[in-house]
């Protein structure tokens, strides 16, 4: 139930994002004339500071926030299944790699993406870089937890038995049973990079100021929440929608995976 | 007088002095103290024992499966048709397990991984040992499967193990382990987890099978009546030492150490009758972390005597192939 709401949600969201082109206006279209309107027949959601549909900007961030969103969630996914999986198996290595990624936890996630970027100055790579590293950790440490309880289970040792190499113990019969944790937390890390994403455009430093995202729509209008609250209410209430569809996804796959968590 | 030694091409698997400690913080445990055994060719070996006395942990340093960061083989030989295992590489020991010697462990609930179907499962091991191909080690699979009686094998291969039952699996796990026709198969306590009935049918399977192929088996088991139906030469352990090694014939017939008749003592019989208590042994497995001096069974045995508490005793020949380790084993004969 939980999976159909947040899915359909999100599919509904990617379908508009996708489709932009084909039904709303120019996203950075100025107009000086028309600055701060309210909603009218021409422009739904009125138009912001500079004159441009807040309607087509709201839409077009959303391609922003989804791709940064799904593309970290990715990456942190395989860069913390990888690293987990390692750090769960080999244990000769899990204590230097779990320090490492202890310390990389100790960083607030902001601090670290900013850094990140003013290395490199803004851009799109660079950014979706930024927000998946600090989340690398949470997923690896899930991983490493998932594996370290399969590897003592009896057919993993019968594998060994039979004759089987590490890597093909490793890859045949650990990684196929990290995949529900991994997929119920990668819609955790998936939100909380939207959000990550968000707050880093507000700052300034994510994304470059002419391409649309909710984060920096939101930082450009805030002045003008009193005059034209739908410049800003518009992405905020995208934003929470986006993310509230992500998280009952992942709420929805948790409940798919482990039957005994629904009653609770 | 030692045991005798088997020498020849008649054994199999050699085991001398092995010994296992486990190691945690500060603490060791001796979990095999000086276990020497022989199989031969064909035969099927029972190890009898109480939990934790070491039976497990003897077949699992044999095939070297111990937890690496805990356990230890410390001291001993295993020779496998001369070979010691002790001495090879990781990589020909990968040769040698489920090719030479594979193993059928207790639960077969959790001894199949649950995301490939058990004629995946079943091909892994062709694929790795015989370099056979995907189809080749399926047909094979299936082949197993009718070989271990399972119904329907055509369809059986395609089913997952959540689709089969615990009797189904056991069946399944058997023929795993057969599958590259090894010489020696290890099983360790393959009916524990099974209802009655199902038991009596794997067992009789296993034995059947062992007929067919020639395949040696060791069984591992706390069942008495698993070892009297099944087991030609029996090794009785106690507390990680081997306490007595008889023909199953003359070791039911003729029990020489006093933990053995106690044992046989505490299995159920239907002709003593209601009223009477089972007898129990009294006393409990002495903790392996301090060293024993003496008979490690002395504090639970009714004839322990001085020289049981001060000198361990050695497994020694009494007999036609009956060895065992106990001071006062004639009495316990005559008694």
């Amino acid at each position: 139930m939980l999976v159909l709401a947040g899915g359909g949600l999100l599919m509904l969201l990617v379908v508009l994002a996708v489709a932009a082109p084909l039904y709303a206006g120019d996203p950075e279209a100025l107009d000086p004339f028309i600055r701060l309107q309210p909603p009218s027949g021409e422009h739904w959601l009125g138009t912001d500071n500079l004159g441009r549909d807040v309607l087509a900007r709201t839409i077009y961030g959303a391609r922003i926030s989804l791709i940064v969103g799904l593309m970290s969630a990715f990456l942190a996914a395989i860069a913390g299944l990888t690293i987990g999986i390692i750090a769960g198996y080999l244990r000769s290595f899990d204590n230097l790699i779990m320090r490492v990624m202890d310390a990389l936890m100790s960083i607030p996630t902001f601090l670290l993406a900013i850094a990140l970027i003013s290395l490199t100055g803004p851009g799109i790579g660079i950014l979706i870089f930024a927000v998946a590293l600090p989340e690398t950790p949470s997923v690896s440490r899930l991983v490493r937890s998932v594996v370290l309880s399969v590897r003592e289970r009896p057919y993993v040792q019968a594998a060994i038995c039979g004759g089987a190499r590490l890597p093909k113990v490793m890859l045949r019969h650990i990684l196929p049973s990290t995949f529900a944790a991994l997929m119920v937390q990668s819609a955790t890390v998936c939100a909380s990079a939207i959000m990550t994403e968000a707050g880093l455009s507000f700052l300034g430093v994510g994304v470059p100021p002419e391409i649309p995202s909710w984060g920096n729509m939101i930082a450009s209008s805030r002045l003008y929440l009193a005059t034209a609250p739908l410049t800003v209410l518009a992405p905020g209430v995208f934003l929470a929608i986006t993310v509230l569809a992500v998280n009952l996804l992942g709420d929805g796959l948790r409940d798919l995976f482990d039957p005994r968590s629904r009653s609770r | 007088m030692q045991v005798q030694e088997i020498t020849g091409d008649d054994v199999l698997l050699d085991v001398r002095n092995l010994e296992t400690h486990f190691f945690s913080e500060g603490s060791v445990t001796r979990a095999v103290g000086g276990v020497s055994f022989q199989v031969r060719k064909g035969e099927t070996l029972g190890v009898v024992g109480e939990s934790g006395c070491g039976k497990s942990v003897t077949s699992l340093s044999i095939l070297r499966l111990l937890p690496k960061l805990t356990a230890r083989t410390v001291g001993g030989e295993v020779r496998f048709r001369g070979r010691d295992l002790l001495k090879l590489s990781e990589g020909e020991m990968r040769k040698i397990r489920g090719d030479k010697i594979a193993m059928i462990f207790q639960d077969p609930m959790t001894s199949l991984n649950p995301v490939y179907t058990v004629g995946r499962q079943i091909a892994e091991a062709v694929e790795i040992h015989t370099g056979a191909s995907r189809t080749e080690a399926l047909a094979k699979a299936e082949e197993m499967l009718r070989l271990v009686r399972i119904a329907d094998p055509e369809r059986r291969v395609k089913n997952y193990p959540h689709e089969m039952s615990g009797g189904m699996r056991q069946r399944a796990m058997i023929a795993m382990a057969l599958a590259c026709s090894p010489e020696l198969l290890i099983a360790d306590e393959p009916t524990t987890a099974l209802d009655v009935t199902i038991q009596a049918q794997i067992l009789r399977l296993i034995v059947d099978l062992k007929e067919r192929t020639g395949t040696a088996v060791m069984f591992i088991t706390h069942d008495l009546g698993v070892v009297a139906e099944t087991c030609q030469r029996v090794i009785v352990m106690y507390a990680g030492r081997i306490v007595e090694q008889a023909s199953a014939v003359d070791l039911f017939a003729r029990p020489m150490h006093p933990y053995t008749k106690a044992l046989m003592r505490s299995v159920p019989d239907r002709r003593r009758g209601k009223e009477r208590r089972l007898p129990e042994i009294p006393g409990i497995v002495p903790s392996l972390r301090e060293a024993v001096i003496g008979c490690s069974f002395a504090p639970r045995c009714p004839r322990a005597t001085k020289v049981c508490r001060e000198k361990t005793p050695v497994l020694e020949e009494q007999g036609q192939d009956h060895a065992v380790a106990c001071w006062h084993a004639h009495e316990v004969v005559s008694a």
